[in-house]
């Protein structure tokens, strides 16, 4: 109901001229009277005294526009009976990408987009027909169908509840090709997407599927964003530095800075002037040769009467780099015989950035026990392949395949004899490491 | 208009009018002049020119001195119907215009039964066309293709007119208009011109239901049927109620002076039979005494 009704009651825009013609001219019927000074005389100083008297006037007008209300309204109960008895399947595609966490409007009045994103949803699962089925997509990065076709408002309510806005981007393409298998046995399909105008993807998706309506949430708001805050390592120059691009997604310059520290304390702060649409990028060189990791930290300022800069989404105005140490592990490798020590070392060989191949040694699980604690103190790292010590000593770094040392609180069940590599997201800032 | 049925009306009323005013009604009437009839008023010397047949011989033989025998004069009774035939007349159903002359024509027809001269004369601004001197029931044969021709049309002016009449008219008499006595600049001040001139004046105010309960409602536009002009209105239950009293109010005003004039005043609802109108009129009084 809720999705024609709208288009049905335009007509109530008649009132308009209804209205205007009334005041233009009403139409009086005329009346010969023997003897018209009776009457001025009547009204010449008693016309309209009292309020109903005025009121009288209009009620003639306000026949008309409920004659005219009640007309559009058949007219719309006429043109969506056709919905009403129909049985529709609708596809809720929810936004949870990390730009639904940003303000609803400008003032920051109306909490985020994804609260009013939620609400809409429900408010169309509370106003849907009674023949209506509705599935419900969350359109994350990945999207995932939290409720497929059910006509139960409690489950499809519960649905919404389980929706979670994320930090990651979402993919609304994915997802509304998702929404489209759903809908692929279906007769009379609907998909509706809730989701804010970033990124222009809603916009194309509503253009390109006549299915599709977008109900868009929120509106423009300005905001400047840390889109990259990376550690890297100059090969050439053996050197580390952070990488920090700083945009301005406001259609009005902005003005903030940037405070950078290392490991909880405030090193750099690089004050920015960013015209609309503009963009800054700094590296910045590190001098962190045990590790750690480093924050930036986006500032607004404030307008000219005082009043803090308004800024759409706060999510992206902190960002993290792990920087890496800048000296190289080494590791002990121990294992019951070459062969299997073999693909370790190519592994090993393969982490050329982490680790320092001449420092890297291979023993027997014997010659580990001789001495324990003079190469746990040595080795950053000793990996036990297939093998292992009866206990280990107190202090190291230990990583064990295939292997249970005793004296830990643990219990092995089996062996994996056929154990599958799975890829992994290598871009990741921490996956670099692992 | 006149038929068969309304002349027997009209004899019937005739007949009841001869019973109603037995002995207080006559052809002949003692007339303030003195002049030649059978009744003896006054003496008064003779003067040279005086005719010589109404000298008293009898008083000359005792006193040796003229003397004039002065009798009172004999006349009939001049009455007179102005018709009001403005164009408020039209209104009603039926019109008062044709009530009026049903009402002017039964009082001419009586006076003319009754030996007097009678007369109906149509006003509106002036006076218009009048037929004069009727006498005897065989007057009728002039007397209603009179009224029949009669149209209406134009506004009232009551004191030009009376002025008019009086102009025209030098001999006293009943006058009985019959009129709704609309008339922008009032009808007091006509009536009391006519009163002055020794007139003696009977009012018959004719109206019609509309317009003492007029039947209207809504958005209007009321037009006077005499001057054109127009007025946009909404009527509600509240303004017909003070028009009621504005009506009323009018009616009473000129009643009220009519009896504070020794005037007789009547009013005429055309939904009242004439005939039964005439009759309550002469059981009044006041018309002819």
């Amino acid at each position: 109901m809720s999705f024609a009704a709208a288009a049905g009651l335009w007509l109530g825009l008649l009132a308009l001229p209804v209205i205007a013609l009334y005041i233009l001219k009403i139409k009086r019927h005329r009346r010969d009277v023997p003897y018209l000074r009776l009457w001025q005389d009547l009204v010449a100083d008693k016309a309209f005294r009292t309020l109903f008297q005025r009121l009288q006037r209009w009620l003639s007008l306000l026949l008309q526009l409920l004659i005219l209300a009640c007309l559009v309204g058949a007219f719309a109960i006429l043109t969506l009976s056709d919905s009403f008895l129909r049985e529709d399947s609708i596809v809720l595609v929810v936004d949870t990408g990390a730009s639904m966490n940003g303000k609803l409007r400008e003032d920051g009045e109306g909490g985020t987009r994804f609260a009013a994103a939620i609400e809409a949803a429900r408010a169309i699962i509370e106003g849907r027909s009674a023949k209506d089925e509705i599935a419900v997509i969350s359109a994350g990065p990945q999207p995932e169908v939290l409720q497929g076709f059910s006509r139960s408002t409690l489950r499809l309510r519960e649905a919404c509840d389980a929706l979670t806005v994320g930090r990651a981007s979402s993919d609304l393409r994915a997802a509304h090709r998702l929404a489209r298998d759903l809908l692929a046995e279906k007769k009379h399909r609907r998909i509706v997407l809730l989701a804010d105008a970033s990124g222009g993807a809603a916009e194309e998706i509503a253009a390109q599927d006549g299915d599709v309506r977008w109900q868009r949430i929120g509106e423009n708001v300005g905001n400047v964003a840390i889109v990259r805050f990376q550690a890297r390592r100059n090969h050439a120059l053996g050197t580390d530095y952070l990488l920090l691009v700083v945009r301005n997604f406001a259609d009005t310059p902005r003005q903030c800075r940037v405070e950078i520290g290392f490991e909880g304390t405030t090193k750099k702060v690089l004050p920015l002037d960013l015209p609309p649409d503009g963009e800054f990028q700094e590296t910045i060189p590190l001098t962190l040769p045990e590790g750690g990791y480093a924050k930036a930290e986006l500032v607004h300022g404030t307008n000219a009467d005082g009043t803090p800069i308004t800024d759409g989404l706060a999510l992206d105005d902190v960002a993290y780099a792990a920087v890496p140490t800048a000296r190289l592990y080494r590791v002990l490798l121990v294992a019951p015989d070459e062969a299997t020590e073999a693909p370790f070392k190519a592994a090993l060989g393969a982490m050329g950035t982490l680790i320092d191949r001449a420092g890297c040694q291979a023993m027997s699980v014997d010659a580990f026990a001789a001495r324990p604690d003079e190469l746990a103190e040595k080795f950053d790292l000793i990996l036990f392949a297939h093998v292992a010590p009866p206990a280990l000593p107190a202090r190291g770094n230990y990583l064990c395949v295939n292997a249970l040392p005793g004296g830990l609180p643990a219990k092995e069940l089996g062996i994996e004899r056929q154990p599958e590599l799975k890829e992994a997201d290598t871009d990741h800032a921490l996956a670099r490491f692992l | 208009m006149f038929d068969a049925d309304f002349l027997r009306r009209l004899e019937y009323l005739d007949v009841v009018a001869r019973k109603i005013l037995q002995g207080r009604i006559r052809a002949e009437r003692m007339s303030t002049k003195r002049g030649t009839s059978v009744e003896f008023e006054d003496y008064r010397n003779y003067a040279p020119g005086d005719d010589l047949r109404y000298l008293d011989w009898n008083v000359f033989g005792r006193l040796e001195e003229l003397f004039l025998k002065l009798y009172r004069e004999e006349e009939n009774l001049h009455m007179t119907v102005l018709l009001d035939c403005s164009r408020s007349m039209a209104f009603g159903q039926p019109d008062k215009f044709l009530y009026a002359r049903q009402i002017a024509a039964a009082i001419a027809y009586i006076g003319m039964s009754n030996l007097d001269d009678a007369n109906v004369r149509a006003f509106t601004r002036d006076m218009g066309p009048a037929a004069e001197r009727l006498r005897g029931k065989g007057k009728v044969k002039v007397l209603f293709p009179f009224l029949t021709n009669l149209t209406n049309g134009g506004e009232t002016d009551m004191r030009r007119a009376f002025r008019r009449y009086v102009a025209l008219e030098r001999r006293r008499g009943v006058v009985v208009l019959v009129s709704d006595l609309y008339d922008r600049d009032g009808v007091i001040p006509a009536l009391r011109y006519l009163k002055s001139r020794r007139h003696e004046v009977f009012v018959i105010h004719v109206m019609d239901k509309d317009e003492v309960d007029p039947p209207l409602r809504g958005d209007l536009r009321l037009v006077d049927s005499e001057t054109g002009a127009f007025k946009d209105l909404t009527v509600t239950d509240a303004l017909r109620a003070r028009y009621k009293e504005a009506f009323e109010g009018h009616a009473r005003a000129v009643e009220t002076w009519c009896r504070s004039a020794e005037t007789g005043y009547v009013r005429a609802l055309t939904q009242v039979p004439f005939d039964t109108l005439v009759l309550k009129i002469l059981k009044r009084g006041g018309l002819v005494a």
